[in-house]
């Protein structure tokens, strides 16, 4: 049992990290692109509008507050999780949440990938992710039928 | 629907509806979901506990109601 919550606990930290990266880049945009620059040479190419820094750089804040729905919907599964709640209702909406989360990134990255094609990936990527959350959610709904027949079994 | 009319039996038998729970094993919460109707299936272990405790047939606390 120690076991289980503490590699919870660690997937809750690892998911805290996260979303304070999303959310300080979404609030520090000027440290971000000082990163940018700094790691992928940034220079008169910049200013050339082809450059995919224009689309990469706003389709990341464009998916940020998707990303940080979907973040907090996860840590309130988790934990939960921790409190041995695990086939409940209110963890089908979860799943539903981050899954309409991933198909929203989904739709952003597509349509930035008409302007630069590697973000094709991502959005294969998050279709992917998002339909085996619909997927799981099912599973997870058929569970809680059963658990709620299951003690209304006398 | 399956109806569980424990109280006609209950009252027969000068029972009440704790000491009942109490001696076939289970929650007076659960006994209470029995008696309402709420309940989705019986187990035949706990029937069969509840016609011993009754001295009674499964026939005289289960009746068939048309919804």
């Amino acid at each position: 049992m120690n076991r289980k919550i503490s590699a919870i606990l660690s997937l809750v930290i690892c998911i805290l990290s996260a979303i304070v990266l999303v959310i300080g880049v979404f609030l520090f945009p000027k440290l971000f692109a000082r990163f940018y620059e700094t790691y992928h040479l940034l220079g008169p190419e910049f200013l050339l509008k082809e450059h995919p820094a224009y689309t990469v750089i706003p389709t990341f804040y464009l998916c940020s507050p998707f990303a940080a729905a979907a973040l907090f919907m996860l840590i309130r599964l988790l934990v939960n999780i921790i409190k041995e709640k695990v086939f409940v209702r209110q963890n089908v909406a979860l799943l539903f949440g981050i899954a309409c989360s991933c198909y929203a990134v989904f739709a952003v990255c597509a349509a930035a990938a008409t302007r630069y094609f590697p973000l094709v990936i991502v959005a294969f990527a998050m279709g992917v992710v998002g339909t085996l959350l619909l997927v799981v959610k099912s599973v997870m709904r058929s569970a809680v039928e059963l658990r709620e027949e299951n003690d209304l079994t006398i | 629907m399956i109806a569980i009319n424990l109280d006609v039996m209950l009252a027969k038998r000068k029972m009440s509806s704790g000491e009942l729970a109490a001696r076939i094993g289970i929650t007076q919460a659960n006994l209470s979901i029995l008696k309402t109707g709420k309940a989705r299936a019986i187990r035949f272990s706990t029937l069969e506990a509840i016609c011993r405790e009754l001295d009674c047939q499964p026939g005289d606390i289960l009746e068939f109601k048309e919804v």
